[in-house]
């Protein structure tokens, strides 16, 4: 293996390296997902109720 | 125009790393290990990675990006299958059609890749059981390769010698389709958590295994695995002055991320709202790459290169992978548990892929005909069952597998993804595309990159697509050599003369060996320069061209006559019946998008103004 492969071999492998890494990092250190599906609204419109009344 | 329907969703990823190992998962198969080393060697070695890393940021990630992108805005609008989402981003009529393109690839892909996938578990269980076709002295690697896939003729596969693949077949369906059944979240996702680490660890001992393999004959230092090493990544810079060097590295880019594919858009459709798309989208991207650059490009050819030297670089991926691997194993201190360790994790990747092609038309037989999820896998367990036993009875020369791959696994593949960035680029619109990749993304896309997809995407794909086509598709007769003027009586009998094929096989090195039974036609083209033609006759009849002698100037030129795949559905019935079969197959997908989109207007999940 002439240094020439080397090098390329060590740019390629260490640039899928780095960039797997430093996405996988930022994947597993994020806050866990937020259960939205249980939130309620946070105000209910009664407008068209009180318009009646 | 389209309307919401989210309401009615049933199905969904648990955790966002659940998501990323799937997709990567979708992605990370036999090509990562066998078709990546192999294309690299062809084609200038480590100077291969130069155009292969601009592929992947031109093409390759932007594409992604905008697949997760529109399939999570789909899901959100009600629809989890291609024809409903293309028809929320494109609001045409039209756009459902194009959907079904979205639903053939998959399925199509899935009838012969669980065939391979099954290829792999029977080389994996011979490994364990210590076959004597592996292994030992009476090892013959190329018959037993032959007596798995049955490629001597149609129907071999069905043999009593290769019946017991027949069993492992049944049992790889089997695993894909309770996998499927129990849906996104606890099927997919669940076994993917597993598998994929499953499939890091064990491509790690491998790669162990073949970093420490030292020169095991001494007589032949070179071949050692600092010269496998070198074999695979020193680099040749002449070769990137040959567009076929780019060509080679975009396909390659293209058809190892699974973009075009129609699964990263369905996969991302069962996302919430605020789930991230892009730091998602790229790192399942990277993961595919770590997999193809980091192991399969330092495992599979340095392995070969050490045992079987320059010869490993002449197979194709079949031959590479069960053929030549095989050989090395068997000569390797160990081989026979790492032999099983390797194909078992080939099954892995390879089923990680084609469980992922089952769910696209699952979920279009859910929303599209309101099915419950036994009776939509049972339809698509009939469909698959179907092809797979087309592919598996027109095995002669592996006829059924190589159109479909072709026709589908590329040529359609192409015009998907030109499609998807059409769609993306001009129906959706890079502007609303930008607003709804960031909706809760965890880092930005740069804004050049929606100007790529717009304009450098569609016309880079279409011309890769276009050099494809001209390369493959189209038969051609390159020149192996210039034979002397005087050998022109030899050609003016109607039989191939010992002495004519000699020539050409001196001439060629080897390359062209011309069979006895072959004979001569003078084609008539009223005039000079004169042609000969070397035909043989198929088992069908046809008369198969293998090579040409033209009159030049400087004497006979010796052709290789190299059919292209349009020739070759002329000349086979089996391959014009694959064809035909896949014809049939879009004609009933067609069939289903037109009902089911009748179905979504009279309910009105989508209008159109």
């Amino acid at each position: 293996m002439n240094s020439a492969g080397w090098v390329v071999m060590i740019v390629s492998v260490g640039s899928v390296m780095c960039l797997v890494s430093y996405c996988l990092y930022r994947v597993l250190t994020l806050p866990a997902v937020e259960v939205h599906d249980l939130e309620g609204p946070l105000t209910i419109d009664t407008s068209r109720v009180a318009t009646k009344n | 125009m389209p309307t919401q329907n989210s309401e009615s969703r049933t199905d969904g990823w648990g955790t966002r790393i659940g998501v990323i190992l799937a997709v990567a998962g979708s992605a990370v198969g036999l090509g990562n290990f066998l078709r990546f080393p192999g294309q690299a060697a062809q084609n200038g070695g480590g100077a291969f990675m130069i155009p292969y890393f601009v592929s992947l940021l031109i093409i390759g990630i932007p594409l992604c990006w905008a697949e997760w992108t529109m399939g999570r805005y789909g899901g959100l609008k009600g629809f989890n299958s291609a024809p409903g989402i293309y028809s929320v981003l494109w609001r045409s009529r039209l756009a459902k059609y194009v959907g079904a393109v979205a639903l053939l690839i998959p399925l199509i892909i899935y009838m012969y890749y669980v065939l391979i996938e099954a290829w792999c578990l029977s080389y994996a269980l011979s490994y364990l059981r210590g076959s004597a076709g592996l292994l030992g002295e009476q090892a013959d690697y190329s018959a037993f390769f032959g007596n798995v896939v049955g490629d001597s003729e149609d129907g071999a596969a069905f043999a009593s010698d290769g019946r017991w693949v027949l069993g492992v077949l049944l049992l790889t369906f089997v695993l894909n389709f309770t996998l499927i059944y129990r849906g996104v979240n606890k099927g997919i996702e669940t076994f993917c958590k597993f598998a994929m680490p499953m499939l890091v660890v064990l491509a790690l001992i491998v790669l162990v295994r073949v970093l420490t393999l030292g020169t095991p004959d001494p007589a032949k230092p070179d071949q050692s695995v600092l010269g496998g090493l070198g074999f695979m990544w020193n680099p040749d810079f002449e070769a990137l002055k040959n567009p076929k060097t780019w060509l080679a590295a975009s396909g390659q880019i293209f058809f190892s991320l699974s973009v075009g594919f129609g699964i990263i858009i369905n996969y991302a459709s069962y996302l919430k709202r605020d789930d991230d798309v892009v730091l998602s989208g790229l790192t399942s991207s990277s993961m595919n790459e770590f997999f193809e650059v980091c192991l399969g490009g330092l495992i599979t050819l340095p392995a070969a290169f050490i045992f079987l030297g320059m010869a490993a670089g002449e197979q194709g991926t079949f031959g590479l992978g069960f053929v030549s691997l095989p050989n090395v194993f068997d000569q390797m201190p160990g081989g026979r548990w790492f032999g099983c360790m390797w194909f078992f994790m080939l099954f892995i990747a390879a089923i990680t892929s084609s469980v992922s092609m089952l769910q696209p038309v699952i979920a279009f037989l859910e929303e599209g005909f309101g099915l419950k999820r036994p009776a939509s896998a049972a339809i698509l367990g009939l469909i698959t069952a179907l092809g797979c036993g087309f592919v598996l009875y027109f095995s002669g020369e592996l006829m059924a597998l190589d159109m479909f791959d072709f026709w589908v696994g590329s040529v359609l593949l192409f015009l998907l993804a030109l499609a998807q960035s059409i769609i993306y680029g001009w129906a959706f619109g890079i502007e609303n595309g930008e607003q709804e990749a960031h909706v809760g993304a965890h880092m930005r896309i740069p804004r050049f990159v929606q100007y790529m997809l717009k304009f450098v995407v569609p016309v880079y794909l279409v011309v890769i697509f276009a050099a494809f086509v001209w390369q493959n598709v189209l038969s051609h007769d390159p020149v192996k050599a210039t034979l002397p003027e005087s050998m022109v009586p030899m050609l003016k009998h109607d039989a191939v003369s010992a002495e004519l094929r000699e020539m050409a096989e001196e001439a060629t090195d080897g390359d062209v060996t011309l069979p006895e039974q072959s004979k001569i036609e003078d084609v008539d083209r009223r005039g000079s320069p004169q042609v000969w033609r070397v035909v043989v006759s198929g088992e069908e009849g046809q008369q198969q061209v293998l090579a040409t002698f033209n009159e030049a100037r400087e004497g006979v030129e010796l052709r290789v006559h190299e059919a292209g795949y349009a020739e070759k559905i002329a000349g086979s019935r089996s391959a014009s019946l694959s064809v035909l079969f896949i014809g049939v197959v879009f004609a009933f997908l067609v069939l289903l998008v037109h009902l089911a989109g009748m179905q979504w207007e009279s309910q009105g999940r989508l209008r159109f103004d």
